[in-house]
């Protein structure tokens, strides 16, 4: 599903800056649900930009589902990124001027093919929303707009699920509540999802949990 | 949710600026199209006003004072041309009609127009190489023929040598004080068929009145968009015969202060050889001058094209900056977006779909302001259509054609281009770098 080989990635063109991330193999099973660890600089953010083909390697392959990332031009990149992957981001990254029902539409927006009608609306209601829809994200606690951002990562059914520190900005039962609905919708989804997060006790909710300094 | 609902709710998201920026490129257009169809109005106004004849005779001089006097009743009379002038020049072969005018006096602020009544069949306006013969809304013309005229010249020259007594043109005035009203001065006197006014001596304001010349109104003409419409038509014998428009002891006749010759003459002529040989013939004489309307108001507007051209473009330069300020209000709010850009970006907008998205919010901008801005046309010349019909007989009416739609794609596309600076900055933008920095 997820296989990433002689990865090295730095962010200056200077060759002989330490690179961020640097390890020979990575490799994640279809339906798998890793945590991933380390602590902060460690590179957890930068694997995760990998993933989702934001940033490629300077070296190495980030292949999924068969497919190259690194060898894809930005634009088939982001093509990719929209039709398989589902992202959700330590501070949610909601879009205020949307309401919540169209924040979590405009996942849609870029990927191939229509929105099947009804399916923003039935995610919201998976993540106890259906009632508040119309509201403004600014109107909602943050452990509400965890939930629409995960509502807003799943709408295009995607093949992974990639999470930065999705719990970071939520007090521990309300951390717990959207792990749970994260997690409970990846079984049932067959999602495989990629966490980011410095978290003991949020990685042991996980079915394997790596840090990303052992990857080196 | 989809791409243009995503610019438009962006465009909403920032209302006030959007108004505001939306409203300056309306004005910039708006004023730039006013300016336009003034223009072009204006010179179609003058050409069909032109058409009324298609040779003028007056005294020599300036052929432009002469057209604009007769014809738009604009300005002083340059001098007279001598009666018997008109006489021949009437009687050469390839004259089809001629009509003698008298111009000098004024009923409230309005030119009044002597004339023969043959004016009323003869003079057709031409628009659209169409030919339109003059209505009367109400009443009809009055009969004065040149034989009329002739007739009372003849008396009064006889009564000058004192060969008759003070009453010479009592017999006349019967047929002489009637009056036809153009559209516009009926509309602003009140005046209607069957009433009575008494003319003033002098054009610039009102005069002194005319005591024995009060005239009846017989007609008044439908709105023809030409200056007919402000002008009072009375036979042009009526000139002669009323006070202040008697020779001065002394004056030699013929001479172009001579208030016994006439203003100008009005003429259709036979096309082609006839037309050139009468141009040349009566430029030919001492005392005469022949112009053709419809060259002298080629020839006015080439003139004021320079002039014309320097508002265009200064009008084309406030659109320009209005753009420049779509260009830069967008630009300002690129800082605070770029987090939005980013999240799009995450979600697998392409760099080329968020520069189209801000491209797009300028060209909408501009698009709007533009469709606004020609609205903004409309009313401006509907309010000043009333003003420039009363001051120079052209008919404005707003109106949207292939310029106009030319002129709101050229706005679009330029918003476009003004969007482009922004929407690069945008472009730019990297997702990963900013959704990192969790701000």
């Amino acid at each position: 599903m997820i296989h990433l080989q002689n990865i090295r990635k730095s962010y200056k063109n200077d060759a002989d800056a330490s690179p961020v991330l640097s390890f020979d193999t990575w490799q994640l099973e279809a339906g798998e649900r890793v945590a991933l660890m380390g602590e902060s600089g460690s590179g957890k953010t930068t694997l995760l930009n990998l993933l989702s083909g934001l940033l490629i390697p300077d070296s190495g392959v980030v292949e999924i589902d068969g497919t190259d990332l690194a060898k894809l031009s930005e634009a088939q990149r982001d093509r990719f990124r929209a039709g398989h992957i589902g992202y959700v981001f330590q501070t949610f990254h909601l879009l205020e001027g949307y309401t919540v029902l169209e924040n979590v539409e405009l996942g849609a927006l870029f990927a191939k093919g229509h929105l099947e009608e009804g399916r923003a609306d039935a995610l919201l209601k998976l993540v106890g929303l259906g009632e508040r829809k119309h509201y403004l994200p600014s109107q909602l606690s943050v452990g509400q707009q965890a939930r629409v951002a995960f509502a807003r990562a799943l709408v295009n059914k995607p093949k992974i699920l990639l999470a930065d520190e999705p719990t970071g900005a939520l007090d521990r039962q309300t951390g717990h509540q959207v792990l749970d609905l994260m997690l409970k919708t990846a079984i049932e989804q067959g999602i495989t999802v990629v966490c980011a997060t410095h978290d003991s006790d949020v990685a042991s909710a996980f079915e394997r949990t790596v840090r990303v300094e052992e990857l080196r | 949710m989809r791409f243009h609902s995503l610019v438009l709710r962006n465009l909403g998201r920032r209302r006030l600026a959007s108004w505001l920026t939306g409203l300056s490129v309306s004005l910039g257009v708006g004023l730039f199209a006013t300016v336009g169809a003034l223009r072009e109005a204006s010179e179609v106004g003058f050409q069909r006003s032109a058409s009324m004849c298609d040779m003028l005779v007056g005294a020599k001089g300036s052929s432009l004072q002469l057209t604009l006097n007769a014809l738009y009743h604009m300005g002083q009379s340059q001098g007279n041309l001598p009666y018997e002038a008109y006489q021949e020049i009437a009687a050469t072969p390839g004259v089809l009609w001629s009509v003698p005018l008298a111009v000098g006096d004024s009923y409230r602020g309005h030119r009044i127009v002597g004339i023969t009544g043959n004016f009323f069949d003869d003079v057709k306006l031409i628009s659209h190489q169409k030919e339109e013969a003059l209505e009367f809304s109400s009443g009809g013309g009055f009969v004065y023929s040149s034989d009329d005229f002739a007739e009372l010249k003849a008396e009064l020259v006889e009564h000058e040598a004192g060969h008759e007594g003070g009453t010479h043109h009592e017999e006349h005035e019967a047929n002489l004080f009637r009056a036809v009203l153009g559209a516009k001065v009926a509309q602003s006197t009140g005046l209607k068929v069957g009433d009575h006014f008494h003319p003033s001596h002098g054009v610039e304001g009102v005069s002194e009145s005319h005591e024995d010349g009060e005239s009846e109104i017989v007609g008044i003409l439908a709105p023809t968009g030409t200056p007919i419409d402000r002008a009072v038509l009375i036979p042009i014998g009526a000139y002669y015969v009323i006070d202040g428009h008697e020779p001065i002891a002394g004056m030699k006749e013929g001479g172009a202060r001579d208030p016994r010759g006439l203003s100008a003459v009005m003429m259709r002529t036979k096309a082609g050889f006839y037309r050139t040989g009468i141009y040349r013939s009566v430029n030919d004489r001492l005392d005469t001058m022949a112009i053709y309307p419809s060259v002298e108001v080629r020839n006015l507007f080439a003139i004021l094209g320079a002039g014309d051209l320097i508002l265009r473009w200064i009008t084309a330069l406030i659109v320009v900056v209005a753009l420049v300020g779509v260009m830069v209000a967008i630009y300002n709010t690129m800082g605070a977006r770029r987090r939005e850009f980013a999240v799009l970006r995450a979600l697998g907008a392409k760099r080329s779909t968020i520069l189209g998205l801000v491209t797009c919010e300028s060209a909408i901008l501009a698009l709007l302001g533009g469709c606004a801005g020609l609205g903004l046309a409309g009313l401006l010349i509907f309010a000043v259509s009333g003003q420039v019909q009363v001051q120079t007989g052209v008919s404005l009416s707003p109106s949207i054609g292939i310029a106009e739609l030319e002129l709101i794609l050229a706005v679009t596309l330029a918003g476009a281009v003004a969007g482009l600076v922004p929407a690069l900055s945008a472009y730019r933008t990297e997702a990963a770098h900013i959704l990192s920095s969790n701000v």
